[in-house]
C-alpha cells in the first residue's frame, strides 16, 4: 500500500447488510476513514408514527432478520413500561429463553460461517478443506440448538410470531420444551471446543486499542434487564441512556453514530464479558480460568472469542431454565393505553439496543427513537481503523483490504439494523 | 450420472435479510439440494462479487427497491437471469417498507430531501420495474414453500401460485376462527401458503403474503367496525404489509 493514497473497499462481504469503506492516507497517516453504509434508509421511526401500540413490536422486529427477537423484546419492554404492565414471572423466563435461542443462532452463524474463514485464511466456507468442514457441522449444530428454541417459543425462526406486549399468544408444553434438551446437552461440548478453537487464534489476528465499553449488567447475566455500566465507571439507569450517549449523523453514511462524553465506545459480546464476566455460568468462568484468558481485554478479535464463551454460557443457562420451567396456560394481559413515554433497553447479540416511544392517550405512536448496537460500534470501528491501517503499509493493497475487512467483520456489524433510522421533520 | 447443475444466485435489496437467512436455515435439507444446484452468488456467503458475465438460471431477490442503488442492482440481476424469483414480502409487495407509502403526503417528499444517499419517495416491489417470474411471499418467507418450489423447478415444473385465502388453511388445520373470538384478523383477504402459521398460534394474520385479488375488503372492514375497532386502528391493520385497498380509501386520515 502506498503511504499517500486513497482507496475504497466496495461491498464488504460476509456481514449483514451493505457497506463500503473509503480511506485517505497521507504520509502513512489516516486523514479520512469513512464507513459508508449505503443500504437504503428505512425510516422506521417515521413509519411508526400514528401506529397502534399493538403493532409496534411486530413492525420494528422487521428492522432485522437476525435479531428480530431482540427488537421484539426491547419494543415490548418499552410498550409495557409506558402503560404500566409488569410481565409475569413465566413470561419473563420465556422471553429470556427465546433470547438465549436467538443469541445461540446468531453467534453460531457469525462465528462459523462469516468469521471463521478469516482465521483459517479462506475466502469463504465454500473453500474449507475436508478437515475444516467439520467446523461447519459445529456451527450448524450449535445454530440448530438455538433455532429449535426460537421455533418452539416464537413460532418460527425468522420474524417470530408469539411474543407480544402482555405475554405470549402460545405457550409450549413441558414435554415440547424437553425436546430441546438433548441437543443443548450434546452441543455443550461443541461450545467448549469452539472456545478452545477461537482462543488458539489469539496470536493469528490481533489488534488492540484501549477504549470504553457499554453493556447492560445484571447479577444473572440477564440480556433483558439490569443497569447500564460503562467500563470507565459510570453506572446509569436504562431510561437515562440518552442523557449520556449522544447520537449524531455523519454526512457520508446512511447510519447514525454515537459517542459517550465525546468518545467512541464498544458494545457487544466483548463489552458484556469485560463488564460482567462474574455473572457468567460457572462452566464458562472455569474455561476462562483454565485457558488463562484475561478479561477485561481491549483486543478487538476477542469479540469473537467472547461470542464463543457466550455460546457455552447460553447453553448452560438455557438448560437450567428449561429444567426449571413448568409452563402453565396464561392469557395475555389486557393493556389500557394512556398518554405516556416508554423506554426499553436490552442486550441484542451485537450489543445494547434502545427503543423509546411516546404514545398519545389512545395508544398511537407520537414519536419513536431507536438506537441499535451497530450505530454505536460504527464510530469505534472507524477509530480502530485509523490506528490499524497504518500498520498495514507493508502489505500489497489487496491484502491490506482483506485485513481491514477482517477487523470490521470481527464486530459482527448488522447493517440492516443500522439503517433503520432517519428522522424527518414533520410539519405540525 | 453427472447432472448439469442449476446456477443460482441470492441477492438482497433493502430489507432485514431474514428471508435469505431463513432459506439457509434449511441446513441439511438445503445441502441435499446442492447435488443439483450451485450457488454462484451470495454476498452473505462469499468474498467476491462475480462478474456480470456469469449467467444465472435462477435468481432469488429479497428486499424492496427504495434507492437508485437498489434499482441499478435489480436491472443488473434481471439482465443476467433466466428466472427471477421475488423472495419474501419486501420484494413481492414492498411489505413492511411499504408502510412509508401510507404516510401523509409531504412527509415522503421531505424524506427524499433529507436522505443522505438518494432514495425514492416510495418503497417499491420488484415487479414495479422488472418482469418477476415467480413470487415466494411472506414475512419471513416460508422455507418449506421455498424447498417445494426448488423441487418442482429442478424437475422442470413451474409451480402454480396458491390462490386461496388463509381461512382455507385454518379450516384444513382445524384452527378456531380468531374473528369469532373477537381478534381482528386479515386471514379472509390474505393469500394462503403459510399453513396458517400465525392463526395456528392464536395470533392474528397481518397480511404478509399479500391481499387476494378477489378479496371483499368492505365486508371485512364492516365486521371489524362492528367489533368496535376504530377507524385509525383499521387503517393501521390494512396497511401493515399492503397498500390501502382502494375500496377502503375512507379509512385514510381517520382520527378515532
Amino acid at each position: 500500500m502506498r503511504k499517500t493514497c486513497c482507496f475504497s473497499i466496495k461491498e464488504i462481504t460476509k456481514v449483514e447488510g451493505h457497506a463500503n469503506l473509503d480511506v485517505e492516507l497521507k504520509d502513512g497517516r489516516v486523514e479520512k476513514c469513512e464507513l459508508r453504509i449505503y443500504e437504503g434508509q428505512r425510516f422506521f421511526e417515521d413509519m411508526l408514527k400514528g401506529r397502534h401500540f399493538s403493532q409496534v413490536p411486530l413492525i420494528v422486529s422487521r428492522i432485522c432478520g437476525l435479531c428480530n427477537v431482540s427488537h421484539l423484546n426491547t419494543s415490548i419492554e418499552a410498550v409495557e413500561k409506558a402503560f404500566g404492565i409488569e410481565a409475569s414471572r413465566q413470561t419473563s423466563i420465556l422471553r429470556d429463553l427465546t433470547t438465549n435461542g436467538e443469541f445461540l443462532k446468531s453467534h453460531a452463524l457469525h462465528l462459523f460461517f462469516l468469521a471463521l474463514p478469516d482465521y483459517l485464511g479462506r475466502e469463504s466456507i465454500l473453500e474449507f478443506s475436508k478437515e475444516e468442514n467439520k467446523f461447519l457441522h459445529w456451527g450448524l449444530n450449535l445454530k440448530k440448538a438455538g433455532s429449535d428454541i426460537v421455533r418452539l417459543l416464537g413460532g418460527r425462526i425468522y420474524q417470530t410470531v408469539s411474543l407480544r406486549p402482555g405475554g405470549f399468544t402460545m405457550i409450549p408444553k413441558k414435554e415440547q420444551l424437553g425436546k430441546c434438551l438433548p441437543l443443548l446437552e450434546k452441543e455443550r461440548k461443541t461450545a467448549i471446543d469452539a472456545i478452545r478453537l477461537f482462543a488458539s487464534f489469539s496470536e493469528k489476528l490481533s489488534f488492540e486499542r484501549k477504549t470504553d465499553y457499554l453493556a447492560l449488567v445484571d447479577l444473572n447475566y440477564s440480556l433483558v434487564k439490569g443497569k447500564l455500566h460503562f467500563a470507565s465507571g459510570k453506572v446509569i439507569e436504562e431510561e437515562d441512556l440518552l442523557k449520556h450517549v449522544e447520537e449524531f449523523i455523519v454526512p457520508y453514511s446512511n447510519a447514525a453514530q454515537t459517542s459517550f462524553e465525546g468518545k467512541s465506545f464498544r458494545v457487544g459480546p466483548l463489552a458484556r464479558i469485560n463488564l460482567n464476566k462474574k455473572a457468567l455460568e460457572p462452566a464458562a468462568q472455569d474455561i476462562i480460568k483454565e485457558l488463562g484468558l484475561s478479561f477485561p481485554s481491549d483486543k478487538v478479535y476477542f469479540n469473537n472469542l467472547a461470542q464463543a464463551i457466550e455460546l457455552l454460557h447460553l447453553i448452560d443457562s438455557s438448560i437450567r431454565m428449561i429444567k426449571e420451567l413448568k409452563p402453565e396456560k396464561e392469557a395475555i394481559q389486557k393493556i389500557k393505553p394512556k398518554e405516556a413515554l416508554g423506554i426499553g433497553v436490552t442486550e441484542a447479540p451485537r450489543g445494547t439496543l434502545y427503543h423509546q416511544y411516546s404514545f398519545d392517550e389512545k395508544g398511537f405512536v407520537k414519536k419513536a427513537n431507536i438506537i441499535v448496537p451497530t450505530n454505536q460500534n460504527n464510530h469505534t470501528i472507524e477509530t480502530d481503523l485509523t490506528e490499524f491501517i497504518p500498520t498495514l503499509l507493508d502489505l500489497p493493497q489487496e491484502k491490506a483490504n482483506l485485513e481491514i475487512e477482517k477487523l470490521i467483520r470481527a464486530y459482527d456489524p448488522c447493517i440492516s439494523c443500522a439503517t433503520h433510522f432517519l428522522k424527518v421533520n414533520w410539519k405540525k | 450420472m453427472s447432472v448439469k447443475k442449476v446456477k443460482v444466485g441470492f441477492f438482497s435489496l433493502t430489507c432485514c435479510e431474514g428471508c435469505e437467512f431463513a432459506v439457509f436455515d434449511l441446513e441439511e435439507k438445503l445441502l441435499k439440494a446442492f447435488d443439483y444446484l450451485e450457488i454462484v452468488e451470495s454476498r452473505v456467503l462469499m468474498e467476491k462479487i462475480k462478474p456480470e458475465a456469469v449467467r444465472l438460471d435462477i435468481s432469488f431477490v429479497e428486499g424492496s427497491v427504495i434507492s437508485k442503488h437498489d434499482l441499478d442492482k435489480l436491472h443488473y440481476i434481471r439482465k443476467k437471469t433466466d428466472f427471477l424469483v421475488a423472495l419474501g414480502a419486501c420484494a413481492a409487495i414492498a411489505g413492511i417498507n411499504g408502510i412509508r407509502n401510507a404516510l401523509p403526503e409531504g412527509v415522503q417528499e421531505r424524506m427524499k430531501q433529507k436522505a443522505i444517499i438518494p432514495v425514492k419517495e416510495k418503497a417499491f416491489s420488484l415487479s414495479a420495474f422488472v418482469k418477476v417470474d415467480y413470487i415466494l411471499n411472506g414475512c419471513s418467507v416460508n422455507e418449506l414453500e421455498f424447498l417445494d418450489f426448488l423441487n418442482r423447478v429442478l424437475h422442470g415444473v413451474i409451480p402454480r401460485l396458491e390462490e386461496v385465502p388463509v381461512c382455507f388453511e385454518c379450516k384444513l388445520n382445524g384452527n378456531a376462527c380468531l374473528l369469532l373470538k373477537g381478534i381482528p384478523c386479515l386471514g379472509p383477504v390474505t393469500y394462503a401458503g403459510c399453513d396458517a402459521l400465525c392463526p395456528g398460534q392464536n395470533a392474528q394474520c397481518i397480511g404478509c403474503r399479500g391481499f387476494t385479488k378477489d378479496a371483499n375488503f368492505k365486508s371485512l372492514d364492516n365486521l371489524l367496525k362492528e367489533m368496535g375497532i376504530g377507524k385509525k386502528e383499521r387503517f393501521n391493520l390494512f396497511t401493515y404489509f399492503n397498500p390501502l385497498p382502494k375500496e377502503l380509501r375512507d379509512l385514510r386520515g381517520g382520527s378515532e
